[in-house]
């Protein structure tokens, strides 16, 4: 058993002791001899605490520390790291030809995620033993020995500000040897960024570039031109890079970046540098705030919102289909409960017959009901048709069903009308229809086809009228909903759908003078 | 084949029980579910550290409360005993992964509810107390 679902074992039977809140199944199982492979139970709260607490990543990264750095007292190791408050920052490596505008990004990156920025240069700057030594090798014109500059390299990113901060390495690694001997010693970053452009594009960019003697900024004739004045007198002073420099620059960077680019397969990302640099930065920060896919156990729980006739029915089942999730339409359960002969079912007949709609309590206890049944909570569960006004989703919240995901799907009125209007189906074979896009396919089973009353015009745009009522006040109650395009074909739809359900939700910036997680 | 790097990974995490550590840690957020996983974290670690100092009760999981629950579970009767078989099974259940196999009472296959808390809480120690190394 993985260590999570061990600990999860121990748990269950702790909650086994306190008999009278929990399942008697478990107590059985103490006094039957034989090991019956049970389905593991865990309860909704653990798994939605484990999710919004992220507690797989965070005891995946204390351990992957741990095996990098080995200290003798793990235990106060860990103290020490949880100390420090996020175990999560950025890591970032800037990579690229010279001319491609690194500095820009890794400047304007510092100032909107409050990173520290590290240069070849800067390292140097440093007053330790190690970087005087280095700059020894440097007086002399030499070459800094590799080792040595890994250790510089180490010491200065294990400094508390860059602990606590997170970095971007501009320019560092050059080399793959540089690159590995980099992940030995433990460095390694969560995303390198690779910025890539034409040659000839760099070579003239490069013609108007400039840097400032005091700061190190990096300036360009047309494309960023500083405002303070004292600025523009400095720079009119310095000379632009030569071309014959770049161009062997440049060779020495196709040569190399080759090889990089296989050392960092799983976390690179090249973007296009030959761009306005407000976009590059642009495309450059969503790829930092992006997670990579996580390995930890998460069961779906998404929510479908949309008007009548966005597909709703048909995304669910797709979804349903393919990850092999619940699929609950609240309308059908609703039918399937009335024919029941419960006492449940006796109470909603009324109101399924006359059209009224069901009052909340009684849906809410139905919902939860089969929300907390073995399938929905081991297999995750997609729900559209509920809830659709505020109060109801409230209840929903209050329930402890909080939905991993929730999409919105967008569509203008024209479009639903025509959907829906046109739809019918062959009461004979069960085909659904609709006289534009899928026609009956002989006259035969025209004359059959019938249509829903509810798909009426009439009752279409009073539908309409009420989704678009309570649509903004629940798209405010899930502000990390994702609006998804639905005037499309349902397979773009359903892979729109899937990136956003598969992949982790990307984090969001914080407000400036707070932490990074 | 494993490189020596790996290797030396692989030894380290036998060596100090860190999968052991970070099952308990995990066990306890679970169960307890803090608002704020880190603090809670850092309070258990700190106990750990104390109790390793001190040769204290290492914090763990299961009381004297949940001991009494799972003799109330098998002895329902309240005869004072149970088997050695139920013993085993217990013990399996509660995660002690060594126990002595020979307790007081195993000759006539009744084990006493003494018995049965005493030789419990000396394997809940054991397996909270990952620090100790074999």
């Amino acid at each position: 058993m993985t260590p999570i679902t061990f600990s999860l074992a121990t748990c269950e039977f702790v909650l086994a002791s306190d008999l009278d809140s929990y399942d008697k199944q478990t107590a059985n199982h103490l006094i039957a001899m034989d090991e019956t492979a049970k389905p593991l139970r865990i309860p909704p709260e653990m798994a939605i605490y484990a999710e919004k607490h992220e507690i797989f990543d965070l005891v995946q990264t204390l351990v992957m520390n741990l095996m990098v750095d080995k200290p003798e007292d793990p235990i106060q190791y860990l103290v020490g790291l949880l100390k420090r408050g996020s175990v999560e920052v950025p890591r970032v490596m800037l990579l690229g030809p010279p001319a491609s505008g690194k500095r820009t990004i890794a400047r304007k990156l510092c100032e909107h995620t409050q990173v520290i920025h590290i240069t070849a240069s800067n390292i140097l700057k440093e007053d330790t033993d190690l970087t005087k030594k280095a700059l020894q090798y440097k007086a002399k014109q030499q070459e800094i020995p590799g080792d040595l500059w890994i250790k510089l390299i180490q010491q200065r990113l294990s400094k508390i500000d860059c602990v606590r901060r997170g970095w971007v390495l501009e320019g560092i690694p050059q080399t793959r040897e540089e690159a590995l001997s980099l992940q030995e010693a433990g460095v390694a970053p969560n995303h390198v960024v690779l910025l890539e452009a034409p040659d000839a594009v760099l070579i003239e960019r490069s013609q108007g570039k400039i840097i400032d003697p005091v700061t190190g900024d990096v300036y360009h004739i047309t494309f960023i031109w500083p405002e303070d004045k004292e600025v523009v007198q400095r720079l009119e002073r310095q000379k632009a890079v030569s071309e014959e420099q770049l161009v062997a620059q440049l060779m020495q960077h196709h040569r190399k970046v080759h090889a990089l680019r296989k050392t960092y397969l799983n976390c690179l990302k090249s973007i296009d540098a030959d761009q306005p640099h407000v976009d590059v930065f642009d495309q450059v920060l969503t790829y930092i705030l992006s997670q990579h896919r996580s390995v930890a156990p998460h069961t779906p729980r998404v929510l479908l919102f949309g008007p009548p006739g966005s597909g709703k029915s048909l995304q669910a089942k797709l979804i349903s289909q393919k990850y092999n999730i619940v699929n609950l339409c609240c309308g059908e359960l609703l039918e399937a409960v009335s024919a029941d002969a419960t006492n449940m079912g006796e109470l909603i007949k009324p109101y399924l017959e006359s059209g009224q709609q069901v009052p909340d309590s009684m849906v809410l206890q139905i919902l939860t009901e089969r929300l907390s049944r073995l399938d929905c909570t081991t297999r995750g569960w997609v729900l559209h048709g509920f809830p659709r006004d505020l109060e109801q989703a409230e209840k929903l919240q209050e329930s402890n069903f909080i939905p991993s995901r929730v999409f919105f799907l967008e569509m203008t009125d024209d479009v639903a009308i025509e959907r829906v209007t046109l739809r019918s189906i062959d009461p004979v074979t069960g085909e659904r229809y609709h006289s534009l896009y899928k026609p009956a396919p002989s006259p035969e089973v025209q004359t059959r086809l019938q249509f829903n009353p509810k798909d009426s015009e009439a009752q279409l745009l009073r539908r309409l009228k009420e989704y678009w009522a309570n649509a903004s006040s629940l798209q405010d109650l899930y502000p990390e909903a994702v609006h998804i395009n639905a005037d499309q074909d349902p397979h773009t739809v359903f892979e729109s759908l899937e990136s956003r359900l598969v992949g982790r939700l990307p984090k969001s910036l914080p407000d400036r003078g707070q932490n990074y997680s | 084949m494993a490189t020596p790097r790996e290797q030396e990974a692989a030894d380290y995490l036998r060596k100090h029980k860190i999968i052991e550590l970070m099952d308990n840690l995990t066990s306890m957020l679970f169960f307890y579910r803090p608002e704020r996983p880190n603090e809670f974290l850092i309070t258990q670690l700190e106990q750990l550290r104390v109790s390793k100092m001190r040769s204290l009760d290492c914090p763990s999981l299961f009381n004297d409360t949940n001991l009494d629950a799972v003799l109330g579970i098998l002895d329902p009767t309240k005869q004072g005993h149970i088997t050695f078989v139920q013993y085993k099974e217990a013990l399996t259940t509660l995660g002690i992964e060594k126990f002595n196999e020979c307790p007081e009472g195993v000759a006539k296959d009744k084990i006493s509810q003494e018995t049965f808390k005493r030789e419990a809480k000396e394997g809940l120690q054991r397996s909270s107390a990952t620090f100790i190394s074999k």
